[in-house]
């Protein structure tokens, strides 16, 4: 009896992981809405004075101390010409963890915390926008909101944003 | 046996000191067992009767490389491979001189004949390698027939201490390794002259040494232009010299090193970053790698 009690449980945590889906962290870049994987986020903070890296492309901000290691500050407005790249006290950074490596990223601002489901996500049109299509994971659609689903490991490793030394290179 | 040793006053960190004094003591014992020779052979080899030991250490282009070299016999590359095919390791006869120096390292493996009561049991070499790598440092052999051995390891300059000079340059301040510094002045502007294409240089006392403006290196905007307004630092690196003109000197720190590359990528002229003493990030400049390229300096490519 005790068995099947058991058993019982370990199903329903199982259909639980199936059905519950993925929890992303949306942001705003200008005017549109963006999700990435919360499990690679390791905290958000604001937006410090930075240290400038010489001859660095302009999307790298710099460099500062998290609490005594250097991690380079990535704008993603600049990055994808999304919205004006203003430093106030609301500007956010969403400090990522990719791979071992710890990565801060300038956005507009951090709304919440959302779970999709399988069935929320939509493929991703082929289309120029600003983020290739490579990078996507899709579209997630809640209520009225659309996130644009980012594949964040996929994109801050790719040459294009050069945070990753080549190793050809 | 006579021991000398190079680079006393590098410093590093205590923890790693703690962990490579095991490997560094296993490489020096090895050096005076296995490497010199008996007195009677290095006398018929035309050596001097007592052999050398060498330890070093320094800076070199964003690493510490200590080193252990001895003048003895070098590396016997027949033995070495005659035994790792006894050992069944997969080797050719053709294999690099490098490879094959890479095979002392293996578990277990001691060309030695005879086991002495310091060395020869062929554990030391694989538990030095283990222990070295696993700080993510490089090791690496060179060694001639009938010249000796020298084994480097290069260590990262993530936990090293270094003593500083900061210098300031518009809003931004950067770290010079003091190793390097010669002197600092202000030159006055006779002592300032124009090289049609080829940049300008500055006179001091009666040399005519490049003069690096680190404004122009690094994009910054500068409070001063004009060499005679601000301050150069006089660096010296492999016999190398140039004049580094910056706006001001801050002063004189110790900094603890830390790595740029672990999160970010290797950038041209920067060897590492350090936090001050306000939490901020300061970056220390590679000076040999500024010295070096010093003659392209109107190669911008170099820094982009």
């Amino acid at each position: 009896m005790t068995q099947t009690a058991e058993s019982n449980i370990a199903m329903v945590t199982n259909s639980d992981r199936d059905t519950a889906g993925q929890e992303f962290l949306a942001f705003t870049l200008g005017s549109e809405e963006y999700g990435i994987d919360i499990l690679k986020v390791q905290e958000i903070r604001g937006y410090e004075a930075v240290t400038r890296i010489a001859n660095s492309p302009d999307f790298i901000k710099g460099v500062v101390n998290l609490r005594g290691i250097i991690v380079p500050i990535v704008d993603m407005r600049i990055k994808f010409n999304l919205g004006e790249p203003t430093y106030d006290q609301f500007t956010v950074v969403i400090i990522l963890n990719i791979a071992g490596r710890v990565v801060g990223m300038v956005v507009d601002s951090v709304s919440d915390v959302i779970t999709l489901l399988q069935e929320q996500v939509k493929p991703a049109p082929e289309m120029g926008g600003a983020l290739n299509t490579d990078y996507l994971i899709g579209l997630g659609t809640l209520d009225q909101r659309m996130l644009i689903l980012v594949d964040i490991d996929k994109l801050m490793s790719s040459a294009e944003m050069g945070l990753i030394e080549n190793i050809a290179a | 046996m006579d021991f000398v040793t190079h680079g006393a006053a590098t410093e590093l960190d205590k923890g790693l000191i703690e962990r490579i004094v095991d490997p560094l003591t296993h490489l020096v014992r090895n050096s005076i067992d296995h490497g010199v020779e008996t007195p009677e052979m290095r006398i018929a080899a035309g050596k001097a009767e007592f052999g050398t030991l060498t330890l070093s250490a320094g800076h070199h282009g964003g690493n510490i490389v200590i080193e252990v070299s001895d003048d003895g016999g070098g590396l016997n590359r027949e033995k070495i491979l005659t035994k790792a095919k006894q050992q069944g390791l997969a080797v050719s006869d053709a294999m690099p001189d490098a490879d094959v120096w890479q095979l002392i390292f293996a578990p277990g493996f001691s060309t030695a004949e005879i086991v002495t009561d310091v060395s020869g049991r062929g554990v030391g070499m694989d538990v030095v390698k283990r222990n070295i790598t696993a700080m993510g440092d490089v090791i690496d052999i060179r060694s001639g027939k009938g010249v000796g051995t020298t084994i480097s390891i290069s260590l990262p300059l993530t936990l090293a201490i270094l003593d500083g000079m900061s210098v300031k340059v518009g809003e931004e301040i950067y770290i010079l390794p003091l190793g390097y510094v010669v002197e600092s002045l202000q030159p006055k502007s006779i002592d300032v002259k124009e090289i049609s294409g080829q940049g300008r240089v500055v006179k001091v006392r009666e040399e005519y040494l490049p003069l690096l403006p680190l404004y122009q290196i690094f994009g910054i905007e500068p409070c001063f232009s004009n060499p005679s307004e601000g301050i150069v630092v006089i660096l010296e690196s492999d016999g190398k010299k140039a004049a580094l003109f910056v706006d001001e000197l801050v002063g004189q720190q110790q900094v603890v090193v830390k790595n740029l590359v672990s999160n970010y990528r290797k950038v041209a002229g920067i060897s590492g970053a350090t936090i001050l003493g306000d939490g901020g990030v300061s970056l220390i400049v590679d000076v040999a790698a500024l010295l070096r390229s010093s003659r392209q300096l109107n190669d911008e490519s170099i820094y982009s």
